[in-house]
């Protein structure tokens, strides 16, 4: 009855069967690797008859007695065979091609001359060749449209990647990450608080942690694609408008006997610092305070080291920022069998990476298992079945803005004081000033720990009753439980616990996710010039967290972090389920290979929206025109290739349980005070609930993305040279917004369908063989972005949103007509024709009220890519290029106040640039280099850097052992590698260690930097065997 | 054949559409409550009032709460920063978002939900205390600003963003009518459920409610003792009448008393003047008042510092590299379990000494002045009988013979020490007497907050324009 309901159904969908009689040629196509290729066409001799090759490229045709065929594919030299049964055609692939056949949604391999969309796909080696903890990092520099950016060289640090432009204002602006077809989560868990659990501003004061996407193993990748607009993704629904980075696993070859792979690499790393003066010592106005002998100062505006003696001696000179960071050291090891016989296919993957950071006791311990099986059941039945298991442990310290990070007594110290001892004989810290805590004191006396266990099924079956129709159904789940944990001695000054109190936190995350997808794919010639191919298909998402924190306050007995030692208690849970269903289709009917029209449309169920809305459609149609089919093929143009496409996606883009207004604990929200509170007089204890600071909204209903892009792909040069150029113009509207309201009001923010956004951008793919001769080959690609993003309008009567930075000072802000991303904050007073006001003490002026100071968004970006091999090395490199994007470096406006930056050392008198404020002249009043920075680095104007940079971002030198050489080994290949990562940084206008990264993880709040572990330069040996 | 096929696809995508709907349902928050009842908003709003206000505490936010920047502006405690500070009175828009933001969301907004919530089920204590906790708050709040949000505001659950102004002068009209309506809702049956733990103020007493209610009816007669349409006589009448029914002991007045020393229930004090909040101490302005004074009460207001002496802070003046030269707070008001002032029954004595030498002159008032010092140094525990005591007093006689108003001012500022009413009492009055700090980041004392960067971004309103140095209408 199944098969029945289906056919019917594929007969709804218009596609005739057709028959013919004689005899069937059945065999499977298939490239020099083993692998299927898909829709290749097949022809029986002579005749208009023919078809196309299905996903795992087998065919059957009807031909007459003794007939031959003729089996043709782009980029594959065309072969003729006697049309028999069950055999496999090989295809030689046309020398100088790129790879041509790409992994599309959901997972669906088709050839890349068809598509009518832009997508990019990144090799598995390419990926592993950079080194990289984080498969995000791996992409960087590579693909066009997207835009990358890492955080802090803490280990097991977030990574952000964001595909054509942010397109939501306080939601999830990163792309969706899809391993084998089954979406998985990338969230970043942060850090717990202590007792505000989850607060926005947690990051800003504790550091980021991982964004989950660093639980994949590039080892195991055979390749990502990239889907960029709209179009690509539609099938995917809602999350995929942000873009879709597609992760396809490796598996084991066909005909390939078990082999085994064993690969090693080794790295050491160390920071790359910004530059501090190393002249002068601890004190103010040049007078020296001792803060080795119990003087208290900030400040690093002392005298000269150089001959100042205390009790006769010279003062010790120290480097604080080098004696605090070590050496970091990366070990990563992979072993891999696989292998195949006639019916199935096998590869069991095992991996372990251990970072160990640059701030002592940090480190990020990875180990991946992965297994996959394919087996072909029934000739026309196959089950893949993977499993891919990850355990790993993340050690941290604070970074940001809270004193529990001890980069504030590091990028600050004075270079005259000893940090040893850490403390004194009473226990007490000891400490060059005030209010803060010593450095080493807090590596041992804090900590952070994030323990995760993920498992990642996936069952894909394919039915293919015949050679033009298959029914995939795919199971998958995303499973992991993170137990994270941060503990705090009662000596740490200003601590997440409070002032010495101390203190341990712990939290238990567990997440479940499960996807189902069925899809019916169709595909026939249906005219000798025609080709058609439908699917229709069906989605069911759902995913469940849940969430318990316990913190204890107060340590009975100090350094023992246990709950059970904490003296005061509270504790969280919450569960969020959340589930979406989507029904799709996407029809593609390919006119003499020339012409390609592709449909697609969804309908989208989602729990998070108002009951009234919770259903909507939407979808996109796309025309490819091949001309090159048209207009002759030139020694010069091997192929051209325009397309056009419309897009729109419907997003539900907001948190569960949004659309009532609660009442919320009132635990964290009343300053230092647990809830429930004890009432000392009547001995009770008395629970509070308030009303919740976000006014929900019942009527919500899904913001709207549209798209629309046109693109050409031109080959020169018998595919030397390609060139893959697009333009896209996508508007988002109706965002699912928590937009600011009046206090006044009685809350802090309302849930509305308000705002929209616009990004315009170009995205350009220049890739080719400048050489290529029997011994030296040299491949380039070259991949440019450049997006125009603009906030078209907020809510009715708002003017600017804060998504990133602290309250109260400079942030970053959505701003109506402004590109995403404003730096807001305080500035110069300035007159008419901009020279800033001075006063009569010779002091700029502070205009009375913030402004747009800066974007942290950039201009554009460009990546360049190139592989050299010559006879046994392979030299490649990647350089990355960012253009504009400002930063607002607190670190300056810190540091500047306590004289330690490279800037401060010449510290003489200066005239500030500027007219007076009373007469219009120019300044001639001098003031100190002490006054002059103290006083500027409040101006958050003053400490707005560009962000500007050109990496060295990897250089790797590989050399294959040569088969003579390996002849009497038991090796098939071995390689040796030498990889460099971040050997130079070109970066113009920023005094900080790396314009790239940021203090709010993987978030949108990019741009801004307070005290964060630094990037660090790495060098990497590695050795692969293959047995 | 075929038919029927599609008939059944057809049925079968209905049927799973329809079950679609049933799946999705799921959106039910789990974590938090719609709707709670009286006495769970009633706490948590107590502690609000008593940490956020009264105590001016959101240290953990770095951020100044109303009854800090007042104490810093009246230069009883000072920042042992650069300069200029939030003491210098660098206070810009953003720096009061958070107290504005308790102020409305917090507490107004809750108290509202529960007078709606008492009115519903009759449980009449709990609109008599939402109405006493709401006049005591938006009084605060008028005080600070002037004109503010009321009478339209506190309607985002209702779709509004945003409301206009209420005049002060109807304000304080509002207030008065709020404190009489709690009143007279007090003489109704009290209703079915009564609070008890839950109000930590009282613990359920509705007898020194409503002597809270006269003390806050008293405090804002006599605000508007110089404000224009109203005299000085007619206020102080009406202040002398409401005192009659008032505080009449030290145990009537209003304190929170469940702080203690174990973490996350300390007192605000304690937390605002901790290490980590960058060096709160006490100003040279108190201690060198203190100390020419001879007053007994320094060494229970003040640590000595670590030179061993009483060591105010001159605000305005740079950091000292060690700040622990400086007095501070001592534990009266900043131990981890120190009681919180809300509203004190010295005040209403020298509430009363003020009114009294409006109406009868300063001879009869003298009697009230001398039970309102004694008020003060009885709260503070410091023995009436002492010589120390007896001469200070005396001497404070002396003064008050010179200038009552004074002299009447000038120690209730110490009686009301970190109360925001200091702020009020100098704006009143002129005392006490206050010079413009060193390093000031403005030509004169401000005389009111600035609306709030929230306020002036998300609700732009005419009133914003006003002035540091433009002073709130009972102070023109």
């Amino acid at each position: 009855m199944r098969k029945k309901l289906l056919l019917g159904l594929c007969a709804l969908l218009m596609l005739g069967v057709t028959t013919f009689a004689q005899t069937t040629a059945t065999g499977k196509v298939v490239d020099e690797k083993g692998a299927a290729i898909s829709g290749a066409t097949v022809i029986e001799k002579g005749t208009k008859n023919g078809t196309t090759t299905s996903s795992d490229g087998s065919y059957s045709l009807k031909v007459k007695n003794g007939a031959k065929i003729i089996v043709s594919s782009v980029g594959y030299q065309e072969n003729t065979i006697a049309a028999g049964s069950g055999g496999k055609t090989l295809l030689k692939a046309i020398s100088g091609d790129i790879e041509e056949v790409v992994v599309t949604a959901l997972g669906i391999k088709r050839d890349k001359r068809n598509l009518t969309y832009s997508t990019q796909e990144v090799k598995g080696e390419q990926i592993v060749a950079t080194k990289q903890d984080n498969v995000v990092n791996s992409l960087a520099g590579k693909v066009a449209g997207v835009q990358i950016s890492n955080t802090t060289g803490m280990p097991g640090s977030s990574s952000r990647i964001v595909v054509r432009g942010n397109t939501s204002l306080l939601g999830d602006n990163t792309a969706l990450f899809v391993i084998d077809g089954v979406p998985m989560n990338n969230d970043e868990s942060g850090v717990i608080d202590g007792g505000n659990i989850g607060s926005s501003n947690a990051a800003l004061n504790q550091g980021s942690t991982s964004n989950r996407a660093i639980d994949i193993d590039p080892n195991i990748i055979e390749s990502i694609t990239v889907l960029k607009g709209a179009a690509a993704s539609a099938l995917y629904g809602a999350n995929g408008s942000r873009g879709v980075v597609l992760i396809t696993t490796k598996n084991g070859l066909k005909n390939e006997k078990p082999q085994i792979s064993l690969s090693s690499s080794y790295g050491f790393n160390n920071a790359i610092l910004a530059e501090f003066q190393d002249k002068y010592a601890q004190g103010i106005d040049g007078n020296y305070i001792d803060g080795n002998n119990g003087g208290k100062s900030s400040g690093s505006w002392g005298p000269l080291l150089e001959g100042l003696k205390v009790n006769g001696e010279q003062v010790k000179k120290h480097d604080p920022r080098k004696e605090f960071f070590r050496t970091g050291h990366t070990f990563d090891n992979n072993v891999s069998i696989s292998g195949s016989s006639d019916k199935s296919k096998y590869l069991i993957s095992y991996s372990y990476l251990k970072n160990e950071g640059i701030t002592p006791g940090t480190d990020f311990t990875r180990n991946t298992f992965f297994a996959k099986f394919t087996n072909q059941i029934t000739n026309n039945l196959s089950a893949t079945i993977q499993f891919n298991f990850i355990n790993s442990i993340n050690n941290r310290v604070s970074e940001g803005n809270g004193l529990t990070n001890p980069l504030w007594t590091v990028f600050s110290a004075p270079i005259s004081w000893d940090p040893f001892p850490t403390t004194f004989a009473n226990g007490n810290q000891r400490l060059y000033r005030n209010a803060r805590n010593n450095p080493y004191y807090l590596l041992e006396n804090t900590g952070t720990v994030s323990k995760v266990n993920r498992i990642l099924p996936v069952a894909t079956f394919v039915y293919s009753p015949t050679s033009w129709l298959s029914i995939t159904e795919r199971i998958g789940a995303d499973i992991y439980s993170d137990e994270s944990g941060y503990h705090e001695s009662k000596k740490v000054v200003g601590g997440v616990f409070g002032n010495l109190t101390g203190g341990v936190s712990n939290r238990t995350q567990t997440y479940r996710q499960i996807n189902n997808d069925i899809f019916i794919d169709a595909h026939k010639n249906l005219t000798k010039d025609l080709y058609g191919s439908i699917l229709v298909g069906a989605n069911v998402l759902s995913s469940n967290s849940q969430n318990y924190t316990q913190v204890g306050k107060g340590l009975s007995v100090d350094n023992f972090y246990n709950i059970g030692n904490a003296s005061t208690f509270s504790s969280t849970n919450s569960s969020v389920i959340q589930r979406k269903v989507g029904f799709y289709a996407q029809a593609n009917l390919e006119y003499k290979k020339m012409l390609n029209l592709a449909l697609t449309g969804r309908r989208d169920g989602s729990s998070v929206l108002s009951k009234d809305n919770n259903f909507y459609n939407y979808g996109s149609a796309a025309l490819g025109f091949i001309f090159t089919e048209v207009v002759p093929r030139s020694n010069v143009l091997s192929f051209g290739k325009a397309r056009i496409s419309i897009s729109a996606v419907g997003n539900d883009a907001v948190a569960p349980y949004s659309l009532t207004t609660p009442y919320v604990q009132a635990n964290g929200s009343i300053n230092n005070l647990n809830v429930p509170l004890q009432n000392q007089e009547t001995g009770s204890t008395q629970n509070g609930f308030l009303l919740s600071s976000v006014i929900g909204n019942p009527i919500l209903k899904n913001e709207n993305l549209k798209e629309f892009e046109v693109g050409l792909e031109l080959k020169f040069f018998k595919n030397k040279l390609s060139l893959d150029v697009s333009y896209f113009n996508r508007k988002t509207t109706d965002l699912l917004t928590q937009v600011p309201i009046a206090f006044s009001a009685g809350a802090q923010v309302a849930q509305l369908n308000a705002g929209s956004m616009q990004n315009k951008g170009i995205e350009i793919l220049l890739a080719g063989t400048l050489i290529k001769t029997k011994n030296f080959n040299w491949n380039t690609s070259i991949a440019f972005t450049k997006i125009k993003n603009n906030v078209l309008a907020l809510a009715e009567g708002v003017d600017k949103i804060q998504f990133g930075g602290f309250g109260g000072g400079g942030g970053v802000y959505a701003f109506a007509n402004q590109a995403y991303g404003a730096v807001y904050g305080s500035n110069y007073q300035r007159n008419t024709e901009g020279q800033v006001l001075i006063d009569a003490d010779g002091f700029p002026l502070i205009a009375n009220d913030n402004k747009i100071i800066g974007n942290v968004t950039p201009d554009f970006n460009l990546g360049l890519s190139n592989t050299l091999s010559y006879k046994q090395f392979v030299i490649s490199f990647v350089f990355d290029w960012k253009k504009g994007g400002d930063v607002y470096n607190l670190d300056n406006h810190y540091n500047w106040f306590y004289g330690t930056p490279k800037v401060t050392e010449y510290r003489g008198p200066r005239v500030v640039p500027g007219v007076y404020e009373s007469n219009g002249k120019s300044n001639t009043t001098a003031i100190s280099g002490q006054e002059y920075f103290r006083y500027v680095s409040d101006i958050d104007e003053a400490v707005v850097e560009d962000g500007t940079y050109i990496k060295l971002r990897n250089l790797s030198i590989a050399y294959n052992f040569s088969t003579d050489l390996l002849r009497k080994s038991p090796f098939k290949s071995a390689t040796f590698s030498l990889t460099g990562n971040n050997l130079w940084i070109y970066k113009p206008n920023f005094t900080g260690s790396d314009p790239e990264s940021n203090i709010s993880g993987s978030g949108n709040g990019q741009g801004v930097v307070n005290y964060i572990t630094p990037t660090s330069r790495s060098f990497i040996l590695g050795l692969k065997l293959n047995f | 054949m075929k038919k029927i096929s599609i008939y059944i696809f057809f049925f079968s995508f209905l049927v799973s559409i329809i079950s679609c709907s049933k799946y999705l349902d799921v959106n039910k928050d789990p974590n938090n409550p719609t709707d709670v009842n009286e006495s769970l908003i009633l706490a948590p709003v107590i502690a609000s009032i008593s940490t956020n206000v009264a105590g001016g505490s959101f240290s953990q936010l770095n951020y100044n709460g109303v009854a800090m920047i007042t104490s810093y502006w009246m230069q009883q405690i000072a920042l042992n920063q650069d300069q200029p500070q939030i003491d210098g009175y660098k206070c810009r828009p953003d720096d009061v978002d958070q107290a504005w933001l308790t102020m409305y969301a917090t507490i107004l907004e809750n108290l509202k939900l529960l007078d709606a919530k008492a009115v519903k089920s009759g449980n009449n204590s709990y609109g008599v205390i939402s109405k006493i906790l709401t006049a005591y708050t938006l009084g605060i709040t008028t005080d600070m600003w002037g004109d503010v949000p009321f009478s339209k505001a506190l309607n985002g659950l209702n779709g509004q963003y945003k409301s206009v102004y209420d005049k002060q002068e109807d304000i304080y009209k509002n207030l008065q009518a709020m404190l009489d309506s709690a009143i007279a809702q007090n003489q109704k049956p009290a209703g079915g459920s009564l609070p008890k733990g839950d109000d930590f103020i009282y613990g359920g007493n509705m007898v020194k409610w409503q002597k809270f209610a006269y003390a806050l009816k008293a405090r804002y007669y006599m605000h508007l003792t110089k404000a224009v349409g109203y005299t000085p006589i007619g206020q102080a009448n009406l202040a002398l009448n409401a005192i009659s029914k008032s505080f009449d002991k030290e145990s009537d007045e209003a304190n929170y008393k469940s702080y203690t020393a174990s973490p996350g229930s300390e007192s605000p004090w304690f937390v605002n003047t901790e290490d980590g909040q960058g060096g709160v101490v006490l100003a040279s302005n108190l201690i060198d008042s203190l100390i020419i004074r001879n007053d007994p009460r320094l060494g229970v207001i003040a640590t000595k510092g670590n030179g061993g002496n009483y060591l105010g802070r001159p605000t305005g003046e740079n950091a000292a590299p060690d700040v622990k030269i400086y007095s501070t707070l001592n534990t009266f008001y900043a131990d981890a379990g120190a009681k919180q002032l809300i509203m004190s029954f010295a005040e209403l004595q020298f509430l009363k000494a003020e009114a009294n030498l409006i109406v009868n002159g300063s001879t009869i008032a003298n009697v009230d002045y001398v039970n309102a010092m004694t008020a003060g140094f009885n709260r503070l525990g410091v023995n009436i009988a002492d010589a120390s005591v007896i001469s200070f007093m005396a001497n404070r006689n002396i003064a008050y013979s010179q200038n009552a108003l004074k002299a009447i001012i000038e120690d209730k500022v110490i009686a009301n020490l970190l109360s925001p009413e200091n702020y009020n009492d100098w704006r009143r009055t002129g005392y006490p007497i206050l010079n413009l700090v060193q390093n000031a980041f403005t030509p004169t004392i401000p005389v009111r907050f600035p609306y709030p960067l929230n306020e002036r971004t998300s609700n732009v309103q005419p009133e914003h324009i006003a002035k540091f140095s433009t002073p709130v209408w009972w102070a023109k």
